[in-house]
């Protein structure tokens, strides 16, 4: 069995953009082999790479602009993506997540990665998911165990 | 003086939650306009904290930037163990003192090698130097991945401190885990090393304006978590719960982020700011950078923040071992471990009644404070916080208005990267509490 990374990205304090921490708060109510690990939390940029190299593939679940219908969910892959070519990092706190993967990628260390987006509703400072969103979440844990199934 | 017109305007961070853009339009060989401007969503952190407890401020806090999670945390804990009239043990302060040296050197290496480095080596980004200086940013990331293992070991994770709180820490390291940091950081002596060399290879812009800086002071050790305020302008120390008699916010039309100023209509905080006021409570391994980089003290020239931050990197690492070893002998007190919420009967020991804490810090970007007003049962009223960046903005304003009637004889292309250079001298932090995945599909 392959080992998975599921990797819940966002702020809980920004609303919608804490959906991937929820998500990952209601897939540790489940049970997982071991070789699945779940890591949540505002996670910066460049922390995730130390990961990389011990997950063949990588989950990454994380609420994204895609200008769909708030609660739209797509999934993809990090070929279908325009990469990053760092030309707007004026700060440290510019690399983020597609700098960190074309930077992995650059380094021959990108695992599989797919990417479970949700376009989010609101994501000004409050605690909650909006009812779009968090309707959505059963959905998302679907499409993740699905993902994890196909691997095994 | 030339005639020349010149616009420049880079938008150079287009997030979906705030942006700076660099302005500067020149008519006829003078200058109309040139600013940082800041156009950022308000963050109403300080009404989060509201009827917030102090018991549960800082993990909020820490939310306000990834890059300097930990620095937040330790303002926000301080201000709540000063409002709530409590005392840290001596190991407490040693552990967050080890926990914010990782922070400093994470923060600073990641600036000074992957976004400075670049610039200097004439590299549009840190991407072409995977071909060129491989060996190099491999190390680095390897040091990135050390830190954060590190800040694992002590805080429960990486980013968002879990086990640091107001009275101590929920966990305390094992004597194998202090054994295997100070292993990490002895291999970390040899890499800083290679960096300091690359440093000494790099040619930084020669511009120069003086300012006032201002950093925390303490007499007995280079300041970091405690100090008190002072500045190169006034010969007197305050104390950080009179902030506000050197902290001046303002707000400015191109800016939601407040400016600050003192004495003159500028000031600066950070690494350059700290090194010119306490170069002499370095540690010998910090003094020695300074000279094999050419550093003098005063510097006052901006671009000299990177090899300020790069000599605060050696005295990190160092003190960090020095606290290490120093653990390691005398042995970790399990018995203070704390739980995450105050027992009813540690109560006593908290003396809470109406009025304010603060909590001063020296995070990687300067000068942090958080000022918390609670009730008598430890919920916070009201709070402020003073962001390093913040104050520094008048001063990227003044040295940008300085330098770019000294340089207008080069092209757009080169006073747009100097300007940009500048800019990323003080390593802004803009907006860093939302990770919102911003992405275009390929056509």
């Amino acid at each position: 069995m392959e080992r998975i990374l599921v990797i819940g990205v966002g702020s809980v304090l920004r609303g919608d953009d804490g959906v991937g921490v929820r998500v990952i708060e209601e897939l540790q109510k489940k049970k997982f082999s071991p070789k699945i690990k779940l890591l949540s939390g505002d996670i910066s940029g460049l922390d995730l790479l130390k990961y990389f190299p011990e997950f063949p593939k990588v989950v990454i679940i994380d609420a994204v602009d895609m200008k769909l219908k708030p609660g739209d969910v797509k999934t993809f892959n990090f070929e279908q993506i325009k990469k990053s070519d760092f030309s707007d990092v004026v700060s440290t706190h510019g690399i983020k997540l597609l700098e960190t993967l074309t930077l992995a990628e650059k380094l021959k260390i990108l695992p599989e990665v797919t990417v479970i987006g949700i376009q989010p509703k609101n994501i000004a400072f409050n605690l909650d998911l909006t009812v779009e969103i968090k309707n959505k979440i059963p959905y998302i844990v679907k499409k993740i165990k699905k993902v994890i199934n196909e691997n095994n | 003086m030339s005639q020349k017109n010149l616009n420049i305007n880079v938008e150079y961070l287009t997030r979906v939650e705030g942006h700076g853009n660099i302005v500067i339009n020149v008519k006829e060989g003078r200058l109309q306009k040139c600013e940082l401007q800041i156009i950022e969503a308000p963050r109403f952190f300080e009404a989060m904290l509201r009827n917030r407890s102090i018991f549960e401020a800082q993990h909020i806090t820490s939310r306000i930037c990834g890059i300097c999670s930990t620095g937040h945390c330790m303002a926000s804990i301080k201000a709540s163990e000063d409002a709530a009239g409590f005392t840290p043990t001596q190991q407490t302060v040693l552990l967050r003192k080890l926990l914010l040296h990782y922070e400093t050197m994470d923060s600073h290496l990641l600036h000074a090698a992957f976004l400075v480095a670049p610039d200097a080596l004439g590299a549009p980004s840190v991407l072409p130097l995977l071909s060129t200086h491989k060996a190099l940013v491999l190390m680095v990331l390897g040091m990135k991945k050390d830190y954060s293992d590190l800040c694992d070991m002590l805080a429960g994770r990486h980013t968002h401190p879990i086990t640091v709180c107001p009275r101590g820490f929920t966990k305390l390291p094992t004597k194998k885990e202090l054994q295997k940091t100070k292993d990490i950081l002895i291999q970390h002596k040899a890499k800083l090393e290679k960096i300091v060399d690359l440093f000494t290879t790099l040619k930084l812009p020669s511009f120069e304006r003086e300012t006032e800086y201002v950093a925390l002071t303490h007499p007995d050790e280079y300041a970091f978590l405690d100090g008190e305020i002072t500045t190169t302008d006034i010969n007197s120390l305050v104390h950080p719960h009179d902030y506000k008699e050197v902290i001046h916010e303002f707000h400015v039309p191109h800016s939601t982020s407040k400016h600050s100023k003192n004495k003159r209509d500028s000031y600066m905080v950070g690494a350059l700011a700290r090194v010119n006021i306490n170069f002499d409570k370095l540690n010998k391994q910090a003094k020695a950078v300074a000279t094999a980089l050419n550093f003098r003290t005063p510097s006052y020239n901006p671009f000299m923040n990177t090899v300020a931050q790069v000599i605060e990197c050696a005295y990190c690492l160092y003190d960090a071992l020095a606290i290490v070893d120093h653990l390691l002998k005398v042995g970790i007190n399990y018995d203070e471990v704390v739980s995450s919420w105050p027992k009813v009967d540690e109560w006593p020991a908290f003396k809470c009644k109406a009025r304010k804490g603060v909590g001063a810090v020296e995070v990687p970007r300067g000068t942090l404070i958080h000022e918390y007003t609670i009730n008598d049962r430890g919920i916070i009223k009201n709070a402020n916080c003073c962001i390093p960046t913040n104050q520094n903005l008048a001063n990227i304003d003044l040295d940008m208005k300085k330098m770019i009637p000294e340089i207008l004889d080069k092209s757009k292309k080169e006073i747009t990267l100097l300007a940009e250079m500048l800019v990323r001298a003080y390593d802004p932090c803009i907006s860093c509490s939302c990770h919102l995945l911003n992405v275009e599909f390929m056509e």
